[in-house]
């Protein structure tokens, strides 16, 4: 055995299509031959599904070496290629095997998320949480937010925090048309929490020292203009004006001015206005001659001096509104967050965001010094770790485990690893907080005991025709023209040589390097006015036709996908396929309320609770459900009573038995995915039907499979799928440098730490403020090259999920449009000068007849045997023996349950209790002697007295006096018994046995106590006749030699039934 | 959504402190004393364990007489398997004419009878609560500001009698766990024993014993049972520490045997208690065949076949044992068979907060703790609260009650009772049935209930709750003990509340046995106690599986095997043993092993480690097969259906064609006419309590209720009064709607209004001095236009004091505020969307024919600063007079509406739709109504 290679710490970025599970799986393999014990292996990644792979294909591939000495020298050589130590031998591989099977429970393979709320779990109550965990399902809507209901309706904040809300709510919802006030707050707490996690404290909120760090704030509240001055001031710039539209602009800004002497508010809109605006921000600027039209507008010395002061009161009016606005969205997070512990303390039922903040140093509830007793332990126990998809990790994730990265890099020789590998360009999910520059910064941080792997950039998925067509794309960024005069070059050039930092470009592993593909890029014509198609979509719908002729049964055996921007964008391509009869899967999630059943049975959900629900009633009326469905009061309430004792999921399952679905399939699936869904809803405490309607609707569930090879799917649900044929219609109309609409302005702390701290927070003013203020400008343009570089990756990320070909639609951009999309940077990189054609490609690479080349075999089934089929046939059979029904004697005869009442009467639990210790003292009597009264010793009185009272009458004693001849006696005892085919299980109370000269059984007499308040036989009977027909049996008695009598020991009456 | 954590889950084991027991001395051996006689069977595991023990039992039997069994005492794993066999029992002694005398059958838990003087659950949580929160232990929850309070106490208390449980099922206290914790953890434990000891010492001084003290106690002593009695131990592969203890006790003085399904030549891999032993099974392989491993695709799947069995099953009257191990998959087979009507039984317990009357009383509790709306809601939706309030109010039906209800609440909003209350005064139903809730409120919850209960109505024929019975005991019982606890440690009303409602989620509840379920299924422990020659054993993942603990915040998996509680090894060996004890009492193929990839939500699950017991050679080709070989599929993926099933509404028939139009129902037909016609001529509204703020109509209603006293103020061009008179008006309406205290949304709105009516001042003085004098306001207009009635009511009437010319507008509330022409007219396509303002201009011009007459809006929009008086004379921006085209629309729309012209609908976003439920599909599955 030769020495084992060292496994360093490396960073690996990999680029799409070149192996990363492949490669993470081959460093987890590297660490059992080098000897890790498998649950000392901590591997993570974000997705159950990925987590899933990664396991199977560790397991696998560990499987195939140990199964065959071909097998074990392929696992050898990929491991030695990638400079990693291998297994000694086939046995070390069988036996790592079996140890990592055994080791299964106690595997570390899963997602962050899972990973973190097992670290949590014992540490629960560290962290001030008395109940046990549980996540909660994401909130159908925000408005289900039950803290925030609590928050506001109980009003736990005194009068001023009130008016403070109320005055942030105000603000907050203004100018969103059609969206409650409830919602708007909602959303604003939902969206903005994690920041709130991120900046604790109140100084990052609208803190103009932070924000104008050189003093420029100048934010001291100034005196109002004296407005009369001002107006005076405009009316004679006025007078001074010879241009007609010159007059017009300043009438309009003059107006503008009464608007801002009257509520504070500043139209921006009008050229001028926004000119002027801008002139006077900047203090130092030329406040004389304001360029406006062809020309400019010269004030006059009294004008300027007054616009100089209304400017100044202005900005400031505008910013501190801003200010203002920011600390109290600050204040409503925090009274959120606080309220939200509180929640979470008490009910322990909390979200996976919330676990990883809890888990975090700084603000969490876990003492320092637990904290490290935490961390300590996880050291011991975790030796190496591997996290997937790194380019996902958001600061909270990595807060989590920065203690612990840190102790295994800065003691490199202790038998510890880090592994983690990613790809910045596929970095889409930062919407959900993930932050792609933490690959980067961490390998700064660590250098040199971290390194940084040689990337992958071999792929192991595409043709090189569709690498060609990735590497003009995104190899040359900088250098590519940009649409007309007036896009913003040096934002782009910014972007762009961000990207090229990171790009290398792209080459076909070596089993593709012959492989013949083909890309082309279509530009079609911009529509004329009344013109419906070509559109890129009607495009692709014709290319997908064109591709089934040409291919006919090739077609069939790729895998083809369309790639939309949104769902919408991918609808229509399905519905456009449809029409020309070519059927398509749809890989976005479906509705659950794609047909009339499922409505209709919300509707009677709604119904059975609001019976007032006309539109409920109705729709239920003319709904498939109108033939099997009452809706009568009695119904309802019948319905009702089911949901309460059975839960939605029992109540549809009723529905579905009286329903005849045969003649349709579809409403029968979605019926069954119905209770599945209804099944978890009903776990949740308030079952109430608008709730479970909400929950319904806002279910997706995955499509179902169509059998048909191409899928319709959106781009970001694309990423770590591949397909043969990737079809890229719709890449979005906006442009890629425009911030969007994000509320809030952020800025980061400059440093060098992976996780930088907030510096501050500004509600974003209107976007002329912003520009006037170079902080916030530059904050602005910031998130703006963000933005763009999301886009690029999101393109990158679509193209290279092809395997041969790669077909992209655009429209040729509007004349003299300044805008910069998606389908320009593919038009100007791959073909600049190119005139729009609506049938041709205007740029091509490889071959149109690819399809006649096979693919080179991948990952094949060939080795795995086929599923042994379940079927009945091959079960040992054997009839069934016929069912027992069974009852339980004594409570069938206690009466029905309709009149419940007594289960819970006081006197009649007592009265239970009674009966209890009654029966048990008659229990301790064999015979008595004529006249003999038991001692009860320190029975309970009043059993003891109720049983004393009976035994003085001597009517009663004597049915405990030994009677004549050889008799048994038995006490209390239960029996078994099957009469006319049911299951009987009873207790008799007494049963005198008399034996005949044979010693046989000849009579019996049997005995029930009863301490009912009256003697009423009848009610009984049933139930002694069936001990009777028990007695007969266990005894081989005729019914008419066994004697049956009630002792009812309140009422002192001894009655034979 | 579930989440399944068996995916990469762990537990963070505590190393062994250096100088300490490894592992505590148990199982107790069994003494060296002669005295004591216990005795390991071995049966075998040809056959199942239900015919073994049937034939242990029946050994003696004669068949003369009945089966007497008077001195057995028998334990078994569980208790279904033990109603297995008192049926089977049953059975066989039919078969020869006779019944049965039965011993006691118990399992390991109730082995020991729980003393009368121990104090029960309620109590014991109660006291440990008080204690913690008297001196919240910093060891054990070292995190300062914690909301604590006796509900939050409860909560930690529930968890610490569950460790205290566990522990004494291994006979052990946990003080005896002190010892055998790390350092880092002694604090802690420390902590917990100091607490049981404070525990102890609070039940002494009232008299009471600690139950789980107590059964440590009656564990060490033998009940005198009747000579000649025998104690087995009927096959219970994972016999509790405890329970041993008391076979020990029971073996001083009668013969104890301990039954073991296995070979006697496998003797020396069980202990004396008939548990297998780890190290003796872990590697041992199955003899489980490929043939024998069904690998489905995902959840679904597996839960299709295993129905579609069941079914063949059931037709073809075959045996079929059916294991489901995890009770979650057992409820989704039901329901899936339920659908094809056939009945399964589970015997699983169910939460008491689940049950039927378990849900009524934790509504009323919630009711009576938070005094809200919503718990209110909660309560009167719950049937047999309703049947009570039927029988208390002298109603035949709840229809009058749930309806005022909604309409209280969204016409007030109240959150919280009281407030409900004081509005229910208009809604004579509602507010008899808050008044009964009100006065019940105080009272005791015992007779309450019995009052409530006496009225429960469940109509004949209907299937019975096969919980509720057993469910309202429990109810009943708890109720007891915590009012009992109450008493005795003088809890204050919240609190007592607080620990019954802590309580009901802790307590299972087992149905009984359905008559009418021909199918059953089993669990894990119990499948041996099924004798049919075909078992399929379904759901066979890791985790369930032997089922791993993972992740315990007091005993995980490292503490428990030192403490000598079952550990995961423990759980793995059993059930490698039960496994291979099953296959061995089968018929060749006999026993089958599901598997599901993944979940019925896609998410990957791992298989049973039993699935990979074979020997080393088979593993890797195993592992292949389950992980990545093809798997099975219900059926094949095929083309995705389409809808069948439509909504069929009844065509318009004459008598419900309108005679009367509302000038506002040109608009509702003008924007759809299939939903015009659903909501003006079917009624279909709806109705419901989800509000939590005015709607666009409320809140416009509440300002024009404000601007109808302008009127008043026709001359006035005070703004400032004219202000103070529509704020006062305002305020004083809205805290008759919506009382002092409005929830915050809709301060936030009132404050919009408030701001509104403010601008609407000024705009109101602006056209008085403009001279303009309102003339009318909310006058009733009516005319016949083709012959249909047309009826408005016009906001104001304005006339100008100068010329007599007439102005007619229309307050607007719309957040955006809208010019007339663009509510009403699309230049584009010539197209009109409103015919408001024409027709009040005809109606007005038909009562006053010859006036001069114009219309507009009076707009309010949410940016208060843009309100203002829009004219718009029906013209087109060119000049172009529209009013008589806008007459013709009218005429259009009447004679569309006569003769019954309502289809098409027209395409609406369904976020914008209220009927969007009934639009689902895409295109809408709706048909055309007959005509
Ligand atoms: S803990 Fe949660 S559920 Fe309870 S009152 Fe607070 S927010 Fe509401």
């Amino acid at each position: 055995m030769t020495a084992p290679r060292p496994i360093r710490n490396d960073a690996l970025a990999a680029s799409a299509g070149t192996g990363k599970t492949f490669a993470l799986s081959s460093r987890y393999l590297a660490l059992l031959a080098a000897g890790a014990e498998p649950d000392a292996i901590v591997a993570l990644t974000f997705t159950r599904k990925a987590a899933g792979e990664i396991l199977s294909r560790i397991l696998t591939r560990l499987a195939a070496a140990a199964a065959s000495p071909p097998g074990f020298a392929e696992l050898a050589r990929q491991l030695d290629e990638a400079g990693l130590p291998a297994f000694a031998d086939q046995p070390a591989a069988q036996h790592a095997l079996r140890g990592l099977v055994r080791a299964l429970p106690c595997l570390r393979i899963g997602t962050l998320d899972s990973f973190f709320l097992q670290i949590l779990r014992p540490f629960r109550f560290e962290a001030g949480i008395a109940a046990e965990l549980s996540i909660s399902p994401p909130l159908d809507s925000p408005e289900d937010n039950l803290v925030l209901q609590h928050l506001l309706d109980r009003a736990a904040l005194d009068d001023d925090e009130r008016r403070e809300l109320m005055e942030i709510f105000k603000q907050a919802t203004f100018g969103e048309e059609k969206k409650s006030v409830y919602g708007s707050i909602a959303r604003l707490v939902e969206n903005q929490s994690e920041l709130a996690r991120r900046a604790p404290g109140a100084d990052a909120w609208g803190n103009p020292a932070r924000i104008w760090k050189d003093g420029g704030a100048r934010l001291e509240t100034p005196a109002p203009p004296d407005w009369p001055a001002v107006r005076a001031a405009l009316d004679a710039q006025a007078g001074s004006l010879a241009k007609k539209t010159d007059l017009k602009a300043w009438d309009t800004f003059a107006a503008a001015l009464r608007a801002v002497e009257r509520d504070g508010d500043y139209d921006f809109g009008p050229a001028l206005n926004q000119r002027l605006y801008a002139a006077f921000a900047d203090p130092a600027g030329d406040h004389d001659a304001i360029p406006f039209g062809r020309g400019a507008i010269t004030l006059r010395p009294e004008t300027r001096d007054a616009l100089a002061v209304v400017f100044g009161y202005l900005r400031f009016l505008l910013l501190n509104r801003q200010i203002i606005r920011t600390r109290g969205l600050y204040r409503l997070l925090a009274a959120y967050a606080r309220e939200h512990r509180r929640h979470i303390a008490r009910t322990g039922r909390l979200a996976f965001n919330d676990v990883a903040e809890l888990l975090a140093p700084g603000d969490g509830p876990i003492a320092p010094a637990r904290r490290a007793g935490m961390e300590a332990r996880l050291d011991a126990r975790f030796r190496h770790w591997l996290l997937d998809e790194f380019q996902d990790t958001s600061h909270v994730q990595w807060a989590v485990i920065e203690n612990l990265m840190d102790e295994v890099l800065q003691n490199p020789d202790a038998d510890r690893t880090l592994f983690y590998v990613g790809d910045t360009k596929q970095a889409i999910y930062e919407w959900r907080s993930g932050d792609p520059r933490l690959f980067h910064r961490i390998l700064d941080k660590y250098r040199p005991v971290l390194k940084q792997a040689p990337p992958l950039v071999r792929s192991w998925r595409s043709s090189p025709e569709v690498l060609d067509a990735v590497n003009r794309v995104f190899g040359k960024l900088p250098g590519m023209p940009l649409p007309g005069p007036g896009a913003p070059e040096d934002d782009w050039r910014e972007i762009a040589e961000r990207w090229q930092a990171g790009w290398t470009p792209h080459e076909a592993a070596d089993r593709n390097r012959s492989l013949t593909g083909h890309a082309a890029l279509h530009v079609l014509p911009r529509l004329p006015r009344d013109a419906e198609e070509p559109t890129p979509l009607s495009r692709a719908v014709e290319l997908i036709r064109q591709l089934r002729l040409d291919m006919r049964q090739d077609f069939d055996r790729h895998s083809v996908a369309l790639l939309a921007r949104s769902n919408t964008e991918g609808r229509a391509l399905l519905d456009g396929l449809a029409k020309c009869g070519i059927r398509a899967g749809w890989a976005g999630n479906a509705p659950l309320l794609d047909n009339a059943l499922l409505p209709a049975i919300l509707a009677l959900a709604r119904l059975i609770e609001h019976p007032g629900d006309t539109l409920a009633r109705r729709h239920v009326a003319m709904s498939p459900l109108a033939a099997t469905v009452r809706l009568d009061p009695a119904a309802l309430a019948d319905h009702a009573r089911l949901i309460r004792e059975q839960g939605y999921a029992g109540f549809i399952a009723r529905l579905a038995a009286d329903l005849d679905l045969d003649a349709a399939p579809l409403e029968r699936a979605r019926l069954r995915t119905l209770m599945d869904v209804a099944a978890e809803f009903d776990r949740q405490p308030d079952p109430s039907a608008l709730r479970f309607c909400a929950h319904v609707q806002a279910q997706e569930i995955p499509a179902e499979e169509t059998g048909s090879n191409i899928q319709i799917l959106t781009m970001h649900k694309a990423k770590g799928l591949e397909f043969d044929i990737v079809i890229l219609p719709a890449l979005g109309r906006d442009g890629i440098l425009s911030r969007g609409k994000a509320p809030l302005l952020v800025r980061e702390q400059d440093g060098r730490d992976p996780v930088p701290d907030v510096d501050w927070i500004l509600a974003a003013p209107e976007k002329e403020v912003i520009e006037s203020e170079p902080p916030l400008a530059a904050q602005y343009a910031a998130d703006r090259r963000t933005k763009a570089l999301g886009e690029l990756r999101l393109l990158y990320v679509a193209m290279t999920r092809a395997r041969r070909a790669l077909y992209l639609i655009t429209t040729a951009p509007a004349e003299k449009s300044a805008t910069l999309r998606l389908d320009n940077v593919l038009q100007n990189t791959l073909a600049p000068d190119a005139t729009p054609d609506p049938e041709q490609p205007v740029w091509e690479t490889g071959n149109a007849d690819w399809w006649r080349q096979p693919a080179p075999a991948g990952k094949s089934d060939a080795h795995a045997a086929p599923p042994s089929p379940l079927e009945a046939a091959s079960l040992p059979a054997a009839p069934i023996a016929p069912p027992l029904e069974a009852r339980i004697a004594s409570q069938d005869h206690a009466g029905g349950e309709a009149k419940a009442g007594w289960l819970f009467r006081p006197e009649g639990a007592a009265a239970r209790d009674l009966g209890t210790r009654v029966h048990e003292l008659f229990e301790q009597i064999e015979w008595l002697a004529p006249g003999e009264l038991p001692d009860f010793g320190d029975a309970d009185p009043a059993a003891a007295r109720l049983a004393a009272g009976f035994l003085q009458n001597p009517r009663c004693h004597f049915f405990l006096e030994k009677p004549a001849g050889d008799v048994d006696l038995l006490r209390e005892q239960a029996f078994e018994a099957v009469l006319d085919g049911r299951w009987l299980s009873g207790k008799i109370d007494r049963l005198h046995l008399e034996r005949g000269p044979d010693g046989r059984p000849a009579a019996a007499h049997l005995f029930d106590f009863k301490t009912d308040q009256t003697a009423d036989a009848e009610r009984h009977r049933p139930q002694m006749d069936d001990y009777r027909q028990a007695v007969a049996r266990l005894f081989g008695l005729p019914p008419d030699r066994i004697a049956a009598t009630l002792l009812f020991i309140r009422t002192g009456d001894a009655l034979s039934v | 959504m579930q989440i399944s954590e068996c995916f990469g889950a762990f537990a963070l084991p505590i190393p062994a402190p250096p100088d300490r027991p490894d592992r505590f001395d148990s199982p107790p051996p069994i003494c060296e004393d002669a005295a004591v006689s216990i005795v390991r069977h071995f049966h075998g595991w040809d056959r199942p364990a239900l015919p073994a023990a049937v034939e242990l039992l029946t050994r003696d039997w004669t068949g003369s007489g009945p089966l007497d069994l008077r001195n057995r005492w028998i334990v078994v794993p569980t208790r279904h398997a033990g109603r297995r066999l008192r049926a089977e029992l049953a059975r066989i002694a039919a078969a020869r004419g006779s019944a049965v005398l039965s011993g006691r059958i118990v399992t390991p838990e109730h082995l020991i009878a729980p003393p009368p003087y121990a104090a029960d659950d309620s109590l014991i949580l109660a006291l440990l609560a008080r204690r913690l929160l008297a001196r919240p232990p910093k060891a054990l929850l070292p995190s300062a500001d914690l909301p604590w309070d006796f509900a939050f106490a409860l909560n930690i208390a529930a968890q610490i009698q569950d460790v205290r449980r566990q522990v004494t099922d291994a006979d052990r206290s946990l003080a005896d766990l002190v010892p055998l914790v790390p350092d880092e953890e002694q604090k802690r434990w420390l902590a917990l024993a100091h607490l049981e000891d404070g525990l102890r010492k609070d039940l002494d001084n009232r008299g009471l014993a600690d139950p789980l003290a107590a059964r440590r106690e009656a564990a060490r002593r033998s009940p005198d049972l009747p000579p000649g009695t025998r104690v087995a131990a009927l096959f219970v592969p994972d016999l509790p520490g405890l329970a041993a203890r008391m076979l020990q006790s029971l073996a001083v003085r009668y013969p104890v045997d301990v039954h073991v399904l296995a070979p006697e030549s496998k003797c020396d891999r069980f202990d004396d208690w008939g548990r297998p032993l780890p190290d003796r099974w872990e590697d041992d392989p199955l003899p489980l065949e490929d043939a024998g491993i069904h690998v489905f695709e995902q959840a679904t799947d597996e839960t299709e076949a295993l129905a579609s069995l069941l079914i063949e099953a059931e037709r073809n009257r075959r045996a079929l044992a059916v294991c489901t191990p995890d009770p979650d998959s057992a409820r989704a087979l039901a329901r899936r068979l339920q659908a094809d009507r056939l009945r399964l039984y589970l015997p699983n317990g169910v939460p008491l907060s689940d049950t039927a009357p378990g849900r009524l009383l934790a509504a009323w509790l919630t009711f009576r703790r938070q005094r809200t709306c919503a718990a209110t809601a909660a309560f009167l939706r719950h049937p047999d609260a309703q049947d009570w309030l039927l029988h208390r109010l002298d109603l035949s039906d709840v229809s009058d009650l749930l309806s005022e209800f909604d309409r209280c609440q969204t016409a007030h909003l109240p959150a919280a009772f009281d407030d409900l209350r004081t509005f229910a005064r208009d809604f004579p139903v509602l507010h008899r049935a808050l008044d009964e809730m009100h006065e019940q409120a105080a009272a005791p919850l015992l007779p309450f209930l019995a009052d409530l209960y006496d009225c429960r109505s469940v109509p004949p024929g209907r299937p019975r709750d096969p919980l509720f019975a057993e469910a309202a005991g429990q109810l009943a019982a708890r109720i007891q003990s915590a009012g009992e606890a109450a008493q005795r440690l003088g809890l204050a009303e919240e609190d007592t509340l607080a620990l019954l409602q802590a309580g009901l989620p802790r307590e299972q509840v087992f149905p009984r046995p359905d008559p009418a379920a021909p199918r059953e299924t089993i669990g894990w422990l119990e499948v041996q106690w099924d004798d049919s020659p075909a078992v399929l054993l379904s759901g066979m993942r890791e985790g369930i599986v032997p089922e791993t603990r993972l992740g315990d915040a007091f005993l995980p998996d490292s503490l428990r095997v030192r403490a000598g509680l079952p550990g995961n090894r423990d759980a793995l060996a059993r059930d490698l043993f039960l496994a291979r004890a099953l296959i061995a009492s089968r018929p060749p193929g006999g026993v089958r092993f599901l598997y599901s990839r993944r979940t019925a939500n896609q998410d990957p699950q791992l298989p049973s480690r039993l699935l990979m017991a074979c020997p080393d050679a088979d593993l890797p080709e195993r592992v292949m097969r389950l992980f990545d070989g093809p798997a099975l599929r219900a059926a094949p993926p095929g083309a995705p259906a389409r809808p069948a099933l439509r909504i069929a509404p009844p065509a318009c028939t004459p008598e419900q064609i309108p005679d009367t139009l509302h000038v506002t129902d040109f608009s509702a037909y003008l924007a759809c006419p299939f939903r015009f016609y659903l909501g003006r001529i079917l009624r279909m509204q709806p109705e419901a309590d989800d509000v939590r703020e005015m709607d666009p109509m409320g809140f416009g209603t509440l300002a024009h209720a404000a601007l109808s006293l302008l009127p008043s103020l026709a001359a006035c061009d005070d703004e400032e009064k004219i202000q103070a008179r529509l704020l006062a008006d305002l305020d004083q309406r809205a805290r008759r709607q919506f009382g002092a205290n409005p929830p915050l949304a809709v301060a936030v709105q009132l404050d919009s209004l408030r701001q509104r009516l403010r601008a609407a001042a000024a705009v109101h003085a602006g056209s008085v001095r403009d001279g303009w004098r309102i003339q009318a306001a909310e006058q009733a207009f009516e005319g016949e236009l083709d012959g249909m009635r047309l009826r408005a009511r016009l906001d104001r009437i304005e006339r100008h004091a100068d010329d007599g010319r007439i102005r007619i507008l229309d307050y607007k509330t719309t957040d955006a505020g809208k010019t007339p022409a663009e509510t009403h007219y699309q230049p584009r396509n010539q197209a009109w969307t409103d015919l408001q303002l024409p027709l009040y201009r005809w109606l007005y011009e038909q009562a006053h024919p010859g006036a001069r007459v114009a219309t507009g809006y009076f707009t309010l929009p949410k940016a208060a600063r843009d309100s203002q008086i829009i004219e718009w004379n029906i013209q087109t921006s060119a000049g172009e007079d529209l009013y008589p085209a806008a007459l013709a629309a009218a005429r259009e729309v009447i004679a569309g509406i006569r003769s019954g012209r309502f289809w098409p609908p027209a395409n609406v976003r369904p976020d914008y739709d209220s009927y969007a439920l009934l639009f689902a599909g895409d295109p809408p599955l709706i048909e055309e109504p007959a005509p």
